[in-house]
Parts: C-alpha cells; sequence; structure tokens
C-alpha cells in the first residue's frame, strides 16, 4: 500500500521536475550527475552526428554503446514523448524490482533462520531478522529509490546510469530467484553497457549454488553461468555489429572506459590524477586503477562465498565508486540497499560520521565547483577535495556496514559479548583476512 | 566448502568467512594478483624506449675533426709559354701549401680538369705578358685572376705567386676566417675568437627573415612612403636568388608611426652660430637601437631576423649625419648592428616644401643596406691585398661567383663543424643521462645526419662544393632537429631517486595491509605443517 504511493510519489516527482527547463538545465551542467561516458547531451550530439553522416561511428564526444544510441534515436525520431516515459518507466520498474527482490530476500533469510534457531547463542534474538523487517524494509528501499536526490536527478539528467540501475536491479530479483539465464542476461546487459559488472559472474555462481531450487555443485553452477553469459554477451554484440558494422566503434567504446583519456571533472578519483601524472607513468598508473577496481572482487567472493547478495551489494558499491567515470547515480542503487541489513545497525561503528560526511561532501561539491568554475576564487583542488570527502564518505559506509554484517554474523553464534581475553579467538575481524 | 548438495540452512549460519583457510585463500588470491599481474605490468610500462643511436661514428667524427678542403687550381698561360706556367705552378705549390695549422687542410692541388661537377669552383689564372706594365692582378665577376706580367722572370714570378698567395689566401678562400670559425664552434682555440669579420656575421641557419621597417616619427610633419616590393624586386631579388642554395630568404615590409627615438644629437655650428648640421657620435649609435627594437616586431617569425630600418630624421634634426670613429662623416649614413641588422637615417630634402608624404629614395637606402647584408652573410666589402689588386665590381646580383664559392665554403665547413659538435654533445647527453627516452625520429635524424656529415667530408676533399653545401646543409638541419626535440626535454627523464617519489605516496599505504596478511597467510601454513607434524608425532 505505501510502495504504491511511494511510486506515484516518485512518479510525480519526475514529471513535474521534466517540465522545469531551469532546473533540467542546471543539473545537466553537474558534473557530479553526468559523466562523458553516460551524458544525455552527448547522446543528442552522436545522435546528430549520425544522422549526418549515416554511421555511428563518432569518438568525438559520445562514448556510450551503439545500442542505446540507435534505441534513443529510434524513439527520437518516431516518439520523442516516449523518451521521458522510458526514463521513469525504467525507474519505476527498477524500483518494483528492488521491491521485490528485498521481499524475497529477507523471507528467505528469516525461514533460513528460524530453521536453524536451537544452533544460534541463546540471547541473541534482540539482534535477529524480525517478521517487520520483511513487512516494511521492501516498502522503505521502495521509497527511498523513487525519493531519494540522487536517483532523482540521474532520471531527471536522462543520464544512461539509470538503465544500469536497472539492469542491476533485475540481477539483483533474478539472483535471488536463482535462475541463470536471467542473472547472465542482466550482466551481460549492464556489461555491454559499463565494463565492470562483468564481476558480477563471480557472484551468479554463487547465488545460484545457493538460491536454485535443484542443488547442484559449485563447480557445475559456475560454468553454467559462463555459458549462459557468453551466449548472452555474443547475441548482444552480434545485435550492436548488426547496427554498426565496424568492430570500431565496438572496441572504443570499451577502450574509452578502460583507458579513460577524458579528464572531465567528476566525483571519481581518476581524473585529478592523471591531469597531473607524468606521460611516461601513464599507462602504468592507469592500469593500477583499473586493478584496483577489480581486484576486490576474488577475495571477497572467498570470503562471502555463503553470503552472495552481500557480495552482489559489496560488488556494486565497490565498482559504483571506483569505476573510471562514476556518478551520484551509481551510489544511489546501493545506497537504498542499505535497509537490507538493517538488522545489522547496531554493529556499526560510525554512522553519524559517515552519514554527516556524505551529506556534507554532497551539498560541498556544487558549491565548490562554482568556485572555482564559476567565481574563480577557487580551483581544482578545491573541489577534488570535496569529491574526495564524497568517496571517502561510501568508501567508509561501505566497509563499515561489511564489518557490522560479519560482526552480526559472529555475534549470533557466539553470543552478544565479544569473548574473553585469554582465548584462542581474536576479538578483531580483519575484512580480508 | 566442498558440498555437492546446498543445504542452505548450513549456509546461513556457516562461518567459514572467519575459517583460517577461507582468510589464507582471500590474502594468497591479492598476492597472486599483484605478483602475477601487478609486476609485469609495472615493467613492461615503465620501461623506458631507447632507439639506438650511432655513437661510435659520433665519437669518431667529433675525434678526428680534421677536414680536407680541395681548390682545385688552373693556370692558364698564351700559348707559348708553357715553361712559365710551370715555374709559376711550382712557386705557388711551394707557397700554398706551407701552413697547415688548424683542423683544416686545405688541398690546392694543380691537377688536370678532371672535376666531376659540371661548374668549376676552383681558381683560373690566366697569365698575360706585356712588357709595358706594371704587374697587377684583375679578379673577375667569376672569379678568374687575370694577371699582367712585364717580362717572364724568375723573380718576377716569384713576386707573382707570393700575391696570388695573399689574394687567395686572405680574401678568395680566407683560411684565417674558416679556422677561426671552426676553432669557435669546437671552443679549441682560446685565442684569435675576435675576428671582427667572425663577429659581424650571422650564425648558420637555413631560413632567414629580413624585415624592412620604415620609422616615421612624426608622421603629423613629414610622412613617407615606399613601394617595398618594387624596389626589393629590382635590387635584391637578383641576390637573393643567386644565394638561394645557401638560404632560404623571406622578404616583408614595414612602416611604423610614432615611433620615435629618444636621442640627443650633437650640433655642428657654422662660423656665425648658425647650425649646419647635426651629428651622432659613434657611442651615441650604441643607445639608438633599443628603444625601437620592441616595436619592430622581429619575433614574429620564428627564423632568425635581419632588421634593415629606414629612420626618417625628425623636422627638428635634419639634417642628421653620422660621424665614424676617425671624425668624418658617414657617406652612407648607416650603421651596421652586427648580427641583428642595418639602420639608415634618412635626411628628407627640401623639407619646408614638401607637402607630407614622401616617396623615399630606394638607391639611398639599398646603396646602404646591400653591402651591409654582405657583411651579415660572411661577404667583405672592398677587401684590400694591396694595390695591385683590383676587383671587378660584382654587377646588378651584388654577389661575384667567386664570393658565392666563398660563402658555400664558408657555410659548409660551418655546417659540418657544427653537426659534429651538436652530435658530440647529443651524445655525450644520452649517455650521461640513462632514463631519457630517445624516440624512433630522432633516432632517424641521427642516422641521417651521420651520413649526411660523411658525405659532405668526401665532398669536400673532392672539391665538389655543390654537393658538399647540400649534404651539409641536410646535416645541420637533421642534428638541430634532433639535439632540440621536445621529447628530450630534462622533464621527460627521471633519475632513480625521483621514482620512489612516484610510487611511495600510493602504493606504501595500500601494500602495507596486503604485506601483513601475506605474511600471516605464510605463517598459517608453516603452523598448520607444523601441526600436522606434531599431530602424526603423538599418533
Amino acid at each position: 500500500m505505501y510502495e504504491i504511493c511511494a511510486l506515484f510519489v516518485g512518479i510525480g516527482l519526475r514529471m513535474w521536475l521534466f517540465r522545469m527547463p531551469r532546473v533540467l538545465l542546471w543539473i545537466s551542467s553537474r558534473p557530479e550527475i553526468e559523466t562523458p561516458l553516460t551524458s544525455w547531451g552527448r547522446l543528442i550530439e552522436g545522435e546528430a552526428l549520425m544522422r549526418n553522416s549515416q554511421s555511428y561511428q563518432n569518438k568525438h564526444s559520445y562514448h556510450g554503446s551503439t545500442l542505446l544510441l540507435a534505441l534513443i534515436s529510434y524513439l527520437n525520431l518516431n516518439a520523442p514523448f516516449l523518451v521521458e516515459i522510458l526514463f521513469i518507466a525504467s525507474d519505476v520498474i527498477s524500483a518494483v524490482a528492488l521491491y521485490l527482490f528485498a521481499q524475497k530476500f529477507l523471507r528467505k533469510e528469516l525461514k533460513s533462520q528460524k530453521e536453524c534457531k536451537e544452533k544460534l547463542f541463546k540471547g541473541v534474538s534482540s539482534i535477529l531478522i524480525k517478521p517487520e523487517h520483511v513487512s516494511k524494509v521492501p516498502t522503505i528501499i521502495c521509497a527511498l529509490y523513487m525519493c531519494n536526490p540522487f536517483s532523482l536527478a540521474t532520471c531527471i539528467s536522462k543520464s544512461s546510469v539509470t538503465f544500469n540501475n536497472l539492469f542491476l536491479a533485475l540481477f539483483l530479483l533474478s539472483a535471488v530467484q536463482g535462475s541463470i539465464w536471467q542473472m547472465a542476461f542482466y550482466v551481460a546487459l549492464s556489461t555491454y553497457e559499463t565494463l565492470y559488472p562483468v564481476q558480477l559472474l563471480l557472484a551468479t555462481g554463487l547465488c545460484a549454488w545457493k538460491y536454485q531450487e535443484k542443488p547442484s555443485t559449485l563447480k557445475i553452477c559456475y560454468l553454467k553461468s559462463l555459458a549462459c553469459f557468453t551466449f548472452w554477451m555474443a547475441l548482444i554484440l552480434t545485435l550492436s555489429f548488426l547496427c554498426e558494422p565496424t568492430t570500431s566503434s565496438l572496441l572504443s567504446h570499451y577502450k574509452f572506459i578502460l583507458s579513460a583519456p577524458d579528464q572531465t571533472p567528476n566525483v571519481g578519483v581518476f581524473w585529478y590524477f592523471f591531469t597531473e601524472v607524468f606521460d611516461h607513468f601513464h599507462t602504468f598508473f592507469m592500469c593500477v586503477f583499473q586493478i584496483n577496481v577489480l581486484i576486490y572482487s576474488i577475495p571477497m567472493s572467498i570470503k562471502l562465498k555463503s553470503h552472495p547478495v552481500f557480495l552482489v551489494f559489496m560488488l556494486i558499491a565497490i565498482t559504483g565508486i571506483f569505476k573510471s567515470y562514476p556518478s551520484v547515480g551509481d551510489a544511489s542503487l546501493w545506497l537504498c540497499l542499505l535497509p537490507l541489513w538493517s538488522h545489522t545497525f547496531s554493529y556499526l561503528r560510525y554512522p553519524s560520521v559517515t552519514g554527516a560526511m556524505l551529506l556534507t561532501s554532497t551539498i560541498l561539491c556544487p558549491v565548490m565547483w562554482h568556485m572555482w568554475i564559476n567565481a574563480h576564487s577557487a580551483n581544482a583542488n578545491f573541489y577534488f577535495a570535496a569529491t574526495l570527502a564524497y568517496t571517502t564518505a561510501l568508501v567508509l559506509i561501505t566497509t563499515d556496514t561489511a564489518m557490522a554484517y560479519l560482526n552480526w554474523h559472529v555475534r549470533i553464534r557466539e553470543g552478544l559479548k565479544p569473548c574473553v581475553a585469554g582465548t584462542s579467538e581474536k576479538a578483531v575481524l580483519r575484512l580480508m583476512n | 566448502m566442498s558440498t555437492s548438495v546446498n543445504p542452505k540452512h548450513r549456509t546461513f549460519l556457516s562461518n567459514d568467512f572467519n575459517s583460517k583457510k577461507t582468510q589464507t585463500w582471500a590474502a594468497i588470491s591479492i598476492g597472486v594478483v599483484i605478483f602475477a599481474f601487478g609486476i609485469p605490468i609495472w615493467w613492461k610500462t615503465t620501461e623506458v624506449y631507447r632507439a639506438s643511436l650511432p655513437f661510435d661514428e659520433i665519437s669518431s667524427l667529433y675525434e678526428d675533426k680534421s677536414l680536407i678542403v680541395k681548390v682545385p687550381i688552373l693556370v692558364k698561360v698564351p700559348e707559348n709559354a708553357d715553361n712559365v706556367a710551370d715555374i709559376l705552378t711550382n712557386a705557388l705549390k711551394l707557397d700554398l701549401n706551407n701552413d697547415m695549422k688548424g683542423q683544416i687542410k686545405f688541398l690546392y692541388s694543380f691537377d688536370d680538369m678532371n672535376s666531376k661537377s659540371n661548374k668549376f669552383t676552383g681558381i683560373v689564372i690566366r697569365l698575360h705578358v706585356k712588357s709595358t706594365e706594371q704587374m697587377e692582378a684583375h679578379v673577375a665577376k667569376d672569379g678568374t685572376i687575370t694577371c699582367t706580367l712585364p717580362n717572364t722572370e724568375k723573380n718576377t714570378i716569384d713576386q707573382l705567386s707570393l700575391l696570388i698567395r695573399d689574394l687567395i689566401k686572405d680574401v678568395i678562400i680566407n683560411e684565417a676566417l674558416l679556422h677561426h670559425m671552426v676553432g669557435n664552434i669546437y671552443r679549441t682555440t682560446h685565442e684569435d675568437r675576435h675576428d671582427r669579420n667572425l663577429i659581424k656575421m650571422v650564425q648558420a641557419n637555413p631560413k632567414f627573415e629580413l624585415l624592412f621597417s620604415l620609422l616615421c616619427p612624426e608622421p603629423q610633419v613629414q610622412a613617407a612612403t615606399w613601394d617595398m616590393e618594387k624596389d626589393s624586386e629590382m635590387f635584391l631579388t637578383p641576390m637573393l636568388n643567386k644565394l638561394q642554395h645557401l638560404f632560404d630568404f623571406h622578404v616583408g615590409s614595414q612602416i611604423l608611426y610614432y615611433t620615435a627615438i629618444p636621442y640627443k644629437p650633437k650640433v655642428k655650428k657654422d662660423e656665425q652660430n648658425k647650425a649646419l648640421y647635426r651629428y651622432l657620435t659613434p657611442q651615441q649609435l650604441s643607445l639608438v637601437i633599443n628603444p625601437i627594437e620592441g616595436r619592430l616586431g622581429s619575433q614574429v617569425s620564428s627564423d632568425p631576423t635581419l632588421n634593415f630600418v629606414v629612420y626618417l630624421t625628425e623636422k627638428k634634426f635634419t639634417p642628421l649625419y653620422i660621424k665614424t670613429e676617425n671624425g668624418d662623416l658617414s657617406k652612407s649614413n648607416a650603421f651596421l648592428v652586427p648580427r641583428w641588422g642595418s639602420m639608415q637615417f634618412y635626411n628628407i630634402k627640401n623639407i619646408s616644401e614638401s607637402n607630407g608624404l614622401t616617396r623615399v629614395d630606394p638607391q639611398i637606402f639599398m646603396s646602404a643596406f646591400i653591402p651591409h647584408l654582405r657583411i651579415l652573410l660572411g661577404l667583405q666589402n672592398n677587401p684590400y691585398v694591396g694595390e695591385q689588386i683590383i676587383f671587378e665590381d660584382a654587377g646588378y646580383e651584388n654577389i661575384a661567383d667567386w664570393e658565392l664559392n666563398y660563402l658555400y665554403r664558408l657555410r659548409t665547413v660551418e655546417h659540418i663543424a657544427s653537426s659534429i659538435h651538436t652530435l658530440h654533445s647529443l651524445s655525450k647527453l644520452l649517455n650521461q643521462i640513462s632514463n631519457i627516452v630517445i624516440n624512433d625520429n630522432i633516432a632517424t635524424e641521427v642516422y641521417d645526419a651521420v651520413e649526411s656529415i660523411i658525405k659532405a667530408k668526401a665532398a669536400l676533399k673532392n672539391g665538389d662544393l655543390e654537393t658538399a653545401l647540400k649534404y651539409s646543409k641536410k646535416a645541420f638541419i637533421a642534428s638541430e632537429t634532433a639535439f632540440f626535440d621536445p621529447t628530450l626535454l630534462e622533464l621527460l627523464y627521471f633519475p632513480e631517486d625521483q621514482k620512489f617519489a612516484i610510487y611511495i605516496p600510493l602504493f606504501l599505504p595500500i601494500s602495507l595491509p596486503i604485506l601483513i596478511s601475506l605474511r600471516y597467510a605464510f605463517q598459517r601454513c608453516r603452523k598448520k605443517d607444523f601441526d600436522e607434524e606434531e599431530k602424526e608425532k603423538t599418533d
């Protein structure tokens, strides 16, 4: 009931904001929301160039994928009013998918918690998952996703992060149902758009292993997910190739993501470093930064083998923070999923600090941008400091959540208090060790 | 970890994320990624690309800096006087090949005219015997030395040989200047670096910009104009065309208004204390150029600019003359600024009757500028060897053929010496600093330069001036391009200790937790083995 209200409020907000040209103009100039990879303005420019030259080849401004360009140009040509409806619809579908996912996931967690109640430590009932979690949390998640300013801004600016979030939300829904075909399909779609979700393949096998109807070994799950992913990816690439029969347009998209040649400021960590690095070390540090995004996936898959949904959450979070062209839309997805682990919130070490940091840095970023670009009284360092504070806040939220989650899982087995000193168990948890 | 059935309730509760095995595997996986991917990527992407250069050849060229310049000499005599030719040839051989100091060896060869080029760039000596006349030598425009002898005695011929030797060594070849120039380039001779002609001459460059400026300081009183295109076509173009193999000239002109020199000329008064004329002393002349140089715009072109300035004297200072060092008034009213250009003060006659716009007479300013241009290029005006030697006028081209050969020889030697020196400096630099990236284009230029130097030296040795000039110019341009290539800048090489400053800020904070966890992983592995051994022992 409340979720329908939330959906309508969200739709209403979006439709109202779409009618305000000044808001649209301001938002489309925000570097935190629009990146060279995802911006709508560049897509329109690419479409105009394509219409003039009859080719999708355009290395200068539009760096997204070919299929997206094809879809939007087709819509623009035939039914321009459908574009806004498309973005609002994708947000709505994401919110509904997240709602269903949260519901199913919490139900399954509650059920497995009930099944091993006797193995839990006595007296931990205050921190266990409760039935009101199952009824309230999905609504909260849906409302959060529809109404939070990050996803509102992303939808209004018509950035392609909306579609990325849609695919990831649908992936989460199919993950908790355990169907490998769907999971592989959504991973393929979002990998096609931005390269980084390929790490989710590691989680695909684990989700299938845990949530499938008929049991099978981990190896078979991984092989199946790999095969399905290859199939879907080949299909999508073939479609893309059919739209634009040159391989260079395909590769230029991924080359742009991997080599990040455009140093337009955004909320990421790439641009500032690469404006000042020596040319001699450019390739090396580019490799280092890209490895930084991908290196956490394997150790986390090893560690969170039995908690694949949390693994997916962590992967989405880390990708959204460290990728080459992040935006606030990438963060909005996993920030909305935080209430899923609300039963672990009592173990968060510094929630108010990170929350305040996130709020402050979000407000500070446009201020610093204005001071730098419009008022000429600041320089790039100011803006980078604000975005660095934002990134640090997100990283702290991620690690704190992970700590709280793991802490909770230890506590429900061993009791609420930490163990007596002198035993061989170590009381400090290291995330990777 | 290897359950075949997925017991769902067990996975909820499984604490295996905390187990030592998981932790070990996680740490090992990070270590594997770093060592398997990170280190090879680091090695590959930070290697310094150095194309191979011919360092040995460059050092051998530098060690052996000597140049051999062959000058073929042809002696022509009237039909019945062959023995005169032999006597003169022997005398010349003795006199000319006397002193061979320095790095340039001049080979005067009296071989037959079997030159490989179409044009004979040597020296032709014609003898005439006329008993009534004094001994004299006449240098024609094409370089033929026509000598008139009163008789054919040995004494006379010896005298003539001495005369010709002075003529050739000092004027036509000018050995001293070439030695000084090469010494300057290699910095080997510390004396004798003040050859005045060397200081006035511009240094070699493939292209020059000639900028003619007309300065009217008070156009409201008197203004002038000129038609520089037509004038330069008439006066300059023949000369510049003759020099086209040497230099590439670009001629430009401008008229500047309200650009005045803040000077105070001295007044020469006559008996009634009325001002006759005004004059500038040589000391005042050195202060004249600076105030106006900024307005001339000589930095617009990237080639070296030679400025020729015509200054329209102000009405209150007309007529203005220049006094030379010995007190006379200069005939051309112009002065040369070494390596920069020249300036002339132009007095408008009948200024009270002029109605504002006069046309500057090209005869007046070109007759001053062209000799100055010759000096800037390296030629001498009115050389004096003795009263017995007469030089023919160069004609409308303003450069005689022998002067052209002289310039070819001069610039060829300069190009070769300069390129060898540049290449040597470059190779020294690249050998000392082992971290500079050497791109392929630099290597190509250096190889080209070395090859061209060798060919130019060989052509000089054969006396083939045109080929020598072509290759020496190619070598000069290639060596300058390689040396001043922007990718060789100091900013782009990293000494070893600075490399740490680049890596440490990023990698030290990241690597500490990884290294510690790896250490724990190894400790656990070893402890596990130790425990297993203990178990076996107790069992």
